[in-house]
């Protein structure tokens, strides 16, 4: 493999944490004293994801990249229940030990409003990348997970993986790391392949047999009656202002219609919007220098 | 199964959880698998069915009785319901027949979505009442969201941490109120073999009185000791 042009985004320091008993990998940027910005990524992503924009932002703020349990670096869990996520997080603000901004994409965006939901001692202000839930009847997703079976039969299906034995509830390798990349590319065509190959090579892995995926495919794979319509049901709790931040481009996971965003915004105090143009749902790594601009111009140092 | 379990339960390693599943009578017949209410144990229903004609099982939902607390922590009656599941495998390995599921609290809710969720592995399903049976309800509650979630989440997960494994995990305090929404149990209701409904006067949990609702839902008096005698008639 060639040597990522990102390498030189690295973290300056990498450590770990258990605030609940899973050990999370942690990435570091920037000045220990700084005021801290706490980040989060979104689903089966991982901490590095944030390369591209981190050292933009560690010019002026500590970073503090968290990897969530069954992700990247991250230990894996029996189950995964998005409250306990929320958990991990609030732990991660209260070992910083100050109050701190938060930044979070797509699932990890929705997910550090939450926490500043739940733990408004911990947060300062928050900027939420695309993280704004699934549209009103729920992701279409591609390929396989798209099927008209009802709950119980899917429930079935869940319980078939639950009795898989350990050794066949992991990924079949692929024979090559660029399969990896080109799978994540399907997903996000508009990510370039420089990007993806430094991106996936951080969360994957290699084995006997080929290259698989560092994230636990159970971290997808949880069953509940949970809506889409409950997302907003704590908004009016939010105390921390938002900036809320999306790519001008339609994308594979968004923006939601504008429609919805005002109607989901309606639930907020106080909400800033922003459009990053020519980017799509991951504008922190498609442009990550108008993306930083748009968040240095908001947040207080 | 063998009768020299009847003192040790049996231990199932699966993946990451271990559970304990009790063996309390060695009988040809259809196998009773009993599941017990949430912060109990299975010893809580060792007696309530004397006179079955078939073996009759008793399991710790992980994080109780003698089973292992769960990896990370999360719990739910879904998650119970694959306890269950496991269970259920490894009662098929020495019987083909299907089982019965009496279910106490979050037992019986889990006994309902395991009852959907297998048809052809489930007879019937007794529900009864108990700890963890309503869950938070048909949706989450409007007020309070964020003391909720202090107490059902935040704290426990401290608690855990503080804790050695001895009795119920803290966490298991989620379970508790988690929403159920009344047409989700429906659809489990309406695909399982068999519901029966055993007391619930007053419990008026919305998913109850959805299930009750169907016209193939039995309901009968009683506890769930008199349910599982008039049952095995």
């Amino acid at each position: 493999m060639e040597p990522s042009p990102w390498q030189h985004c690295a973290p300056e320091r990498e450590h770990d944490l258990s605030p609940h008993g899973v050990r999370l990998r942690i990435h570091e940027w920037g000045d220990p004293e700084a005021t801290p910005i706490v980040l989060s990524h979104g689903m089966f992503d991982h901490g590095r994801g944030f390369d591209a924009i981190a050292p933009l932002l560690a010019e002026h703020f500590r970073l503090v990249s968290v990897t969530s349990r069954g992700h990247g670096d991250s230990a894996w869990a029996d189950a995964y229940l998005w409250p306990l996520d929320v958990v991990d997080l609030i732990g991660v603000l209260e070992w910083v030990g100050r109050p701190s901004h938060l930044l979070g994409h797509s699932r990890g965006g929705a997910m550090v409003t939450d926490a500043a939901i739940y733990a408004p001692e911990c947060v300062r202000q928050l900027v939420n990348l695309d993280g704004f839930g699934p549209p009103p009847a729920g992701f279409e997703m591609p390929g396989p997970w798209n099927d008209d079976r009802s709950v119980p039969e899917r429930f079935e299906a869940f319980l078939d993986k639950r009795r898989r034995p350990a050794e066949e509830s992991v990924w079949r390798p692929r024979p090559l790391f660029e399969d990896l990349v080109e799978r994540r590319s399907e997903q996000n065509p508009r990510l370039s392949k420089p990007w993806l190959r430094h991106f996936v090579g951080l969360g994957a892995r290699e084995v006997e047999g080929g290259f698989v995926w560092k994230a636990d495919p159970a971290a997808g794979r949880g069953f509940g009656p949970w809506r889409p319509d409950w997302v907003t049901l704590d908004w009016p709790l939010l105390k921390a202002p938002m900036l809320a931040i999306i790519g001008g481009e339609p994308d594979t996971w968004g923006p939601l219609p504008d429609s919805v965003l005002e109607e989901r915004f309606k639930n907020l105090r106080s909400v800033e919007r922003a459009t990053i143009e020519g980017a799509g749902h991951f504008m922190h790594m498609e442009e990550p220098e108008a993306t930083a601009r748009v968040i240095l111009d908001w947040l207080p140092r | 199964m063998s009768a020299a379990r009847e003192s040790a339960p049996l231990e199932i390693r699966h993946a990451t959880t271990r559970l304990a599943l009790h063996s309390w009578r060695d009988r040809v017949g259809p196998p009773l698998l009993l599941l017990h209410a949430l912060w109990s144990d299975a010893a809580s229903l060792r007696g309530v069915a004397p006179g079955w004609s078939g073996p009759v099982f008793g399991l710790d939902f992980s994080g109780h009785g003698r089973s292992a607390w769960r990896e990370g922590g999360v719990y739910s009656p879904e998650l119970f319901a694959a306890d269950a599941d496991i269970a259920l495998a490894e009662i098929a390995r020495e019987s083909n027949e299907p089982v019965v599921l009496a279910g106490e609290g979050v037992g019986a809710y889990a006994a309902l979505l395991l009852a959907g969720g297998r048809p052809e592995c489930v007879r019937a399903a007794l529900l009864a009442g108990g700890r963890g049976l309503a869950g938070g309800g048909g949706a989450p509650p409007p007020e309070d969201r964020s003391q909720r979630f202090e107490k059902s989440f935040r704290a426990p997960m401290k608690r855990a941490l503080g804790d050695a494994a001895r009795g119920p995990d803290p966490r298991i305090e989620m379970a508790e109120h988690d929403p159920r929404p009344p047409d989700y149990a429906q659809h489990f209701a309406e695909r399982a073999k068999h519901v029966i409904l055993v007391g619930g006067e007053g419990e008026a949990a919305p998913w109850w009185e959805a299930v009750a609702s169907l016209e193939k839902v039995e309901r009968v008096p009683g506890d769930l000791a008199t349910a599982l005698t008039s049952y095995s008639r």
